[in-house]
């Protein structure tokens, strides 16, 4: 490309003390993040594997909140994750909820909720994870 | 260094305002980015293979651009390469700073997800970043005197402003499936149409193109719209919006994203 003249040519000696730091901080931080994606993208992809586990239940208006957590231990992203929540009370007939993840990322953990109107304390509570997309 | 040792109160604020300037630069550059929900989600589903490729393709760019643009006045390369990675750490801070603001990085984030979400961000942060004086201030690049390649780079970078801005939403895709094959056609001649009335009333072809439009056709009309559609494929393939489709379908996606991209290339002086 073609430059004009330097209007006040520097001699790079007194390039300013905050352009080291930022340009400095430029390069560890892009360094840092190309060596991390390297890293990460050299480990050896592995399909998500899904599990949910109850975390808390709460007692709202006309029923109980089931917090749900949803653990990906695979590597690679789940998308549109289902879960389904079976709760058998000890009589009566089961309740059935189902809430949907957007994501569950590879190595991470979501959260979802699922509600009923028996309280969970007193049955049987199985959640299951039905299917998910791939992203 | 010796450099560290001597202070001058002057040049630091001089470059703290460009520093300052760069951060508005970024800003205003991903703001549409970072409230674009496709986004956050590509931190997770671009595989980091993908991602490394698109930060190598970013950083020539920016290098280039710092020659054509760049903190302040000064050129040459040790300046361009100071000012791409100035550009690059005020992207990587303005992206994760709103990503964080906006809610987006918060404790359920796994952390492979932040990095992707915001590297993803920075890139075109960073872009903003070496365009701030040209865009927020008086300054002058050396655009005018730009040789004829130095003109089919700013041509990419154009196209790659207004592509990246668009190709992450689902729109493209779906406007895609909805066009049928005359429409596609239409649109590649309706955008090399544009582009080529764009570069004269915008002057990009230079005076001694502009009195003949047949050489100014071949040489930036098509030049450039083919820039556009290998900006557009780039763009899509990062994304993934390229994955798994029949070829067909990524003709009729690069068409449609290839539009912007035109345009982009088009008015690339007024952009970048």
């Amino acid at each position: 490309m073609a430059r004009k003249p330097a209007p006040a040519p520097k001699s790079p000696a007194s390039r300013p003390w905050l352009e080291w730091v930022v340009a400095g901080l430029g390069l560890a931080v892009t360094v840092g993040v190309l060596i991390v994606l390297a890293v990460s993208a050299l480990t050896p992809a592995s399909p998500p594997v899904l599990t949910a586990r109850a975390v808390s239940v709460t007692p709202v208006g006309a029923g109980f909140r089931v917090e749900v957590e949803v653990r990906n231990s695979g590597r690679q992203t789940a998308a549109a994750v289902e879960v389904e929540g079976v709760l058998t009370p000890p009589a009566g007939a089961p309740e059935t909820a189902t809430a949907t993840l957007d994501y569950a990322p590879g190595g991470g953990v979501e959260t979802l909720n699922l509600l009923f109107r028996e309280d969970p304390h007193q049955g049987r509570l199985d959640l299951t994870v039905r299917g998910w997309s791939e992203p | 260094m010796t450099a560290l040792l001597n202070l001058d109160p002057a040049a630091e604020r001089a470059w703290a305002a460009g520093l300052g300037r760069a951060f508005g630069g970024a800003l205003i550059f991903t703001f549409p980015l970072l409230m674009t929900m496709e986004m956050w989600a590509f931190g997770v589903s671009i595989p980091p293979a993908r991602l490394i490729a698109f930060v190598l393709l970013t950083l020539p760019l920016l290098y280039g651009l710092s020659d054509y643009a760049g903190f302040d006045a000064r050129r040459g390369w040790r300046n361009d390469v100071f000012n791409t990675l100035s550009a690059l750490a005020v992207g990587f801070v303005t992206a994760t700073a709103f990503l964080a603001l906006f809610g987006l990085l918060g404790p359920e984030v796994s952390a492979g997800e932040a990095l992707g979400r915001i590297t993803l961000q920075a890139m075109p942060a960073a872009f903003g970043a070496t365009l701030a004086r040209r865009q927020l201030g008086a300054g002058k690049g050396a655009e005018d005197t730009a040789p004829y390649h130095g003109e089919l780079f700013l041509m990419a970078a154009g196209a790659l402003v207004l592509a990246f801005n668009v190709a992450p939403t689902e729109e493209v895709i779906l406007i895609g499936y909805q066009m049928a094959g005359w429409q596609i056609l239409l649109l590649a001649l309706v955008s090399i149409g544009l582009l080529h009335l764009l570069v004269f009333t915008v002057g990009f072809a230079g005076q001694e193109s502009a009195g003949d439009p047949g050489a100014a056709l071949v040489r930036f009309t098509l030049v450039g719209y083919a820039i556009a559609i290998g900006v557009s494929l780039l763009v899509l393939w990062v994304f993934g919006r390229l994955d798994g489709q029949a070829p067909s379908m990524i003709v009729s996606t690069t068409a449609v994203l290839a539009f912007p991209a035109a345009l982009g290339a088009a008015v690339a002086r007024l952009l970048v």
